[in-house]
């Protein structure tokens, strides 16, 4: 009997296993390009690309692994501040009642002149950038990425926030510490649609 | 004198504090442990603009190191944690703090003086009159620094209980403090 339970359960995870498994080269993510059209699909079902944002966020599971999670999208409506998220785990479009009444309208863009492709850019581009100063870090991941309309210009700026695993317990210049191994970096595109770090690559930089 | 300062902990933390036992800057005895720590864990030549050894309050028992220095143009402050002789990542420093601040060297900074300062310390706490026998006083923190001139001298405090209230989870310390300086001629002044 005792055995028989345990090969139950024992199929039972391998079953979880392999379809984990399966699912994994269709998860979606920003950190290669499969994960990109997998967002892209999940986006243009879920969403009206016609509708006007002024924000779109992207979570991360949590900071050991950089399959999306959640997709934030945030916009005026009856003069107060609306977000709407869709989350993977209730595989749902969530549509929180808006608190915050608006002090100034933000400027918007349609849904699909948010370029999804340019996350996978920026994300090897903010590789690059930690890479030409340090060699003490791997396995990078997202712990969010963020697009937002400027209030100003109207450009879509992206944000993006990398977890990262120190390689040796040795200290560091680089990185915001989490824990002995997770470090963290910040990285935002300026108004040349550079990208620039904002926090963990300044050890060296002059203020 | 100064206004009495406040400590609040909870209850379970603050027992479970009293397990470790670290080493005092104030006590002879522990002198050459505390050497080696630092010949072992920090180097010796490293040009810093202050040495700063910490302990948790009401303890006197050593918990940091801590010390700040340039290093290509950029200035950082990093600590060693006395327990675990683990170092912390350098943490960068606003530049404008340092405008004609002159180093010195670790090595150069001697802590063999710093028990026999302590008892004089003491001494002039006896004068004033202001010491109580009842009471112990904790050397809880000590700052090497230079002056203009390049020389050493050290910020030192003495903590001293006063009383402890109890609400709920949570007790407060009222404690008092003293704080001295050491010149570079190793006498040494109450500041108030």
């Amino acid at each position: 009997m005792k055995a028989k339970l345990h090969a139950l359960l024992y199929t039972i995870s391998l079953l979880t296993f392999l379809t984990s498994c399966s699912g994994n080269s269709a998860t979606a993510s920003v950190t290669s390009p499969e994960g990109i059209s997998v967002l892209k699909e999940k986006l243009s079902e879920t969403f009206d690309k016609d509708k006007q944002i002024d924000g779109l966020v992207f979570f991360s599971n949590n900071s050991t692994v950089d399959a999306i999670e959640q997709i934030n999208i945030s916009f005026p409506e009856n003069n107060r501040s609306t977000m709407w998220f869709y989350s993977y785990a209730t595989e749902k479009l969530h549509k929180p009642e808006a608190q915050q009444i608006l002090q100034q309208m933000p400027k918007t863009k349609a849904l699909e002149e948010f370029n999804i492709d340019k996350c996978y850019t920026y994300f090897k581009e903010a590789v690059k950038l930690i890479e030409k100063e340090t060699d003490e870090f791997s396995n990078y991941r997202i712990d969010s990425y963020a697009m937002s309309v400027n209030p100003t210009s109207g450009n879509i700026e992206h944000s993006l926030t990398l977890n990262t695993d120190k390689k040796s317990l040795k200290r560091t210049f680089y990185g915001k510490k989490v824990n002995d191994r997770l470090y963290r970096f910040k990285f935002k595109t300026n108004e040349e649609d550079v990208l620039i770090a904002t926090e963990g690559l300044d050890a060296f930089k002059d203020e | 004198m100064k206004t009495p300062l406040m400590l609040i902990s909870i209850l379970l933390f603050y027992s479970s504090c009293s397990i470790f036992s670290l080493p005092s800057i104030s006590n002879k005895e522990d002198i050459n442990e505390l050497e080696t720590i630092i010949t072992e864990n920090l180097d010796s030549d490293l040009d810093v603009y202050s040495l700063y050894f910490e302990s948790k309050t009401l303890t006197g028992g050593l918990d940091h190191i801590s010390y700040d220095y340039k290093l290509k143009g950029s200035y950082f402050l990093e600590s060693l944690d006395v327990s675990s002789q683990v170092l912390s990542d350098p943490s960068k420093k606003s530049k404008s703090a340092y405008q004609n601040k002159k180093t010195f060297k670790i090595k150069e900074a001697s802590i063999t003086c710093i028990p026999a300062i302590y008892e004089e310390a003491l001494q002039v706490l006896k004068d004033h009159e202001l010491y109580d026998q009842h009471k112990d006083y904790y050397l809880d923190s000590w700052v090497f620094r230079t002056n203009r001139k390049g020389e050493i001298y050290a910020d030192f405090i003495l903590n001293y209980f006063m009383d402890t209230s109890r609400g709920g989870r949570t007790s407060t310390t009222t404690y008092g403090q003293y704080e001295f300086t050491m010149n570079p001629d190793k006498s040494i002044k109450l500041n108030y």
